[in-house]
């Protein structure tokens, strides 16, 4: 009966185990699979035919493998190195911009004693407003004829802007849009992190006399410098896999003047058909988002 | 923070300008809103009016021709049943990091909060692939399961904050009475977690309701989604504007009427789950 016994002492052990982790694991198993069937099985499956060449017109056909040479094509691929650059301008432009802007605006709104609820309401109108829709609308603002934006600076400037239109100006008026949709969102983050600052703090730095930049430097910054971080990483995922907006404004034109890394892997796979090479585009970009957000997780870490 | 300003000047100027900021803000929308009920014939004039005889031309004209109503339906479809996918799927999920023992918690939390970072740019070419090899191209359940792959780590987090927040006392003293955990959860913490269910929910849906890549690449002609039928309107050359704005403010306004109605949740939301607010 010897083994008969292994056998109930194994058994009761994966009934033990199950007891404590069993309801667990139910709870979580809906998830998980759900995720590794759509999301991790798809990018290991795309990293597989990112060694591959093929074109979406013969998805059916036997595929030819050449290893890694979509990835030494893309090393060499100029308007990969442009779609990058662009991305970064971008990205550090934008987040630049918001976080600054959208600190002083928080500041500015903590301050009020009356009102703030309204405002809030207010502020966050554009950050809920689809993508698409807001890159409608900014054709109209900046519409070189009948745009509001050229309209308010007649006269300021010395001939009508094409925004969107002109290879310089492209860019910085993409960002500009980023900027009016997204601002909002570091100003309610920021702001609520301010209201949780609890005032005995600040009463005691004021006994000890503090003046007003002194408080918001010693003792305002450090305190919300794990949420600053937490905004800027969000914000830089988000602008970094920009698409529907400048897909509306402007396409990626005029020339490479805002192709964005999206809007690129879009084009090589669903305008050139190059699937195996959009592929590649796909995990190298991919291979970006995670090495930052690890890098601006362990921050935070750090942080706490 | 009453007395963090010293003096009424002060606050005039703090007032001033987080006044220019909203008309900064609101300028852009009310445009829109303004152009979506201008006549035809004012569209272009020089200078521009601001006030006219209101008209309804062009929202009648986005219904009747290019069916509107029909990508608002399709919207709603994918919307609603991601919604509910995911909330069934992650408040499970975020009921059981929040609350049960399981090995190896914060690594498998942690490797769902990777899948939301996962930028939709590099996810639409294999999942195109995917669903195409599922013969679910043009169909709401490949736009629906493309939807659920970002909301449902979303749904997660958020509703693993909201459970943590719940006395787990609440629960133990359930199960001395004789409940089961199923039905600890079901009795007592559901009901408790229902205002942030709610919220997390209207939050999916906005989400849904305003995704534009996915949709562009995994929808046909019979499940294209509102976001998909207003870029339509963006031709090469032209804008048609009065058509344009009228399906704008469509798109808006129940967006607008969601966001308020969470306005509470929303930083929580924004920063999936981190921020109280």
């Amino acid at each position: 009966m010897e083994s008969g016994s292994e056998r109930i002492t194994s058994f009761g052990r994966i009934k033990r185990w199950l007891g404590k982790n069993g309801t667990g694991y139910m709870f979580l198993a809906p998830t998980l699979v759900f995720l590794l069937l759509f999301i991790i099985g798809p990018i290991i499956y795309s990293f597989v035919l990112s060694l591959y060449e093929w074109r979406l017109t013969e998805i059916g056909k036997p595929k030819n493998f050449v290893f890694l040479a979509n990835y030494v094509t893309l090393l060499k691929d100029h308007v990969f190195w442009q779609a990058m650059k662009n991305t970064m301008v971008f990205t550090v432009g934008s987040v630049g911009i918001e976080l600054l802007l959208g600190f002083f605006v928080a500041l500015l709104l903590w301050q009020l004693p009356r009102g703030k609820g309204l405002a809030n309401s207010i502020i966050l109108l554009p950050m809920i407003t689809a993508p698409v829709v807001v890159g409608l609308l900014w054709r109209y603002m900046l519409d070189p004829q009948f745009g509001v934006v050229n309209y308010a600076l007649r006269g300021i400037l010395p001939s009508e802007m094409a925004w969107l239109g002109d290879i310089r100006l492209a860019l910085p008026s993409v960002i500009l849009v980023d900027v009016w949709q997204m601002t909002p969102f570091v100003v309610l983050v920021l702001h609520a992190g301010l209201c949780s600052i609890s005032e005995e703090w600040l009463e005691a730095a004021r006994v000890d006399g503090a003046t007003y930049w002194q408080l918001i430097w010693h003792v305002v910054l450090p305190f919300l410098k794990g949420l600053i971080i937490l905004v800027l990483m969000l914000r830089a995922m988000d602008t970094y896999r920009v698409f529907d907006t400048i897909y509306v404004l402007t396409k990626g034109g005029p020339g490479l003047a805002t192709e964005t890394i999206g809007i690129y892997t879009y084009k090589a796979g669903f305008s050139f058909f190059k699937m195996g090479y959009a592929m590649t585009l796909s995990i190298v970009s991919l291979a970006i988002v995670l090495v930052f957000s690890l890098f601006c997780i362990r921050m935070m870490r750090e942080e706490d | 923070m009453k007395s963090s300003v010293g003096s009424k000047s002060a606050q005039y100027i703090s007032y001033l300008l987080v006044f220019l900021f909203l008309i900064w803000i609101s300028v852009p929308l009310l445009v829109v809103f303004n152009q979506s009920i201008k006549p035809t014939l004012l569209m272009f004039s020089d200078p521009p009016k601001w006030f006219f005889k209101p008209t309804l031309e062009h929202y009648h004209k986005v219904f009747a021709r290019q069916q509107l109503h029909k990508f608002m339906f399709n919207s709603l479809v994918v919307g609603l049943s991601t919604t509910v996918l995911s909330l069934v799927f992650g408040s499970l999920a975020g009921y059981s990091f929040a609350r049960l023992n399981i090995k190896g918690k914060e690594k498998w939390a942690f490797l769902i909060l990777l899948c939301k970072m996962i930028p939709a740019g590099a996810l639409v070419v294999p999942m195109y692939y995917i669903v195409r090899k599922l013969g679910l191209a043009n169909t709401y359940v490949g736009l629906i399961i493309a939807h659920t792959t970002f909301s449902l780590p979303f749904v997660v987090w958020m509703m693993r904050s909201f459970f943590q927040e719940i006395p787990v006392e609440l629960e133990l003293a359930a199960m001395v009475d004789g409940c089961s955990r199923f039905g600890a959860f079901f009795r007592i913490t559901a009901p408790l977690a229902a205002p942030g269910l709610t919220a997390t929910g209207i939050l999916t849906l906005l989400l849904s309701w305003n995704e534009f890549l996915f949709a562009l690449v995994l929808s046909g002609r019979s499940t294209r989604t509102l976001p998909i039928g207003i870029s339509a309107f963006v031709g090469s050359v032209s804008i048609d504007w009065g058509g344009s704005s009228a399906a704008a403010v469509v798109a808006m306004v129940p967006v607008f009427i969601a966001g308020l109605m969470v306005q509470k949740y929303l930083v929580r939301g924004l920063t999936m789950g981190a921020v109280k607010g």
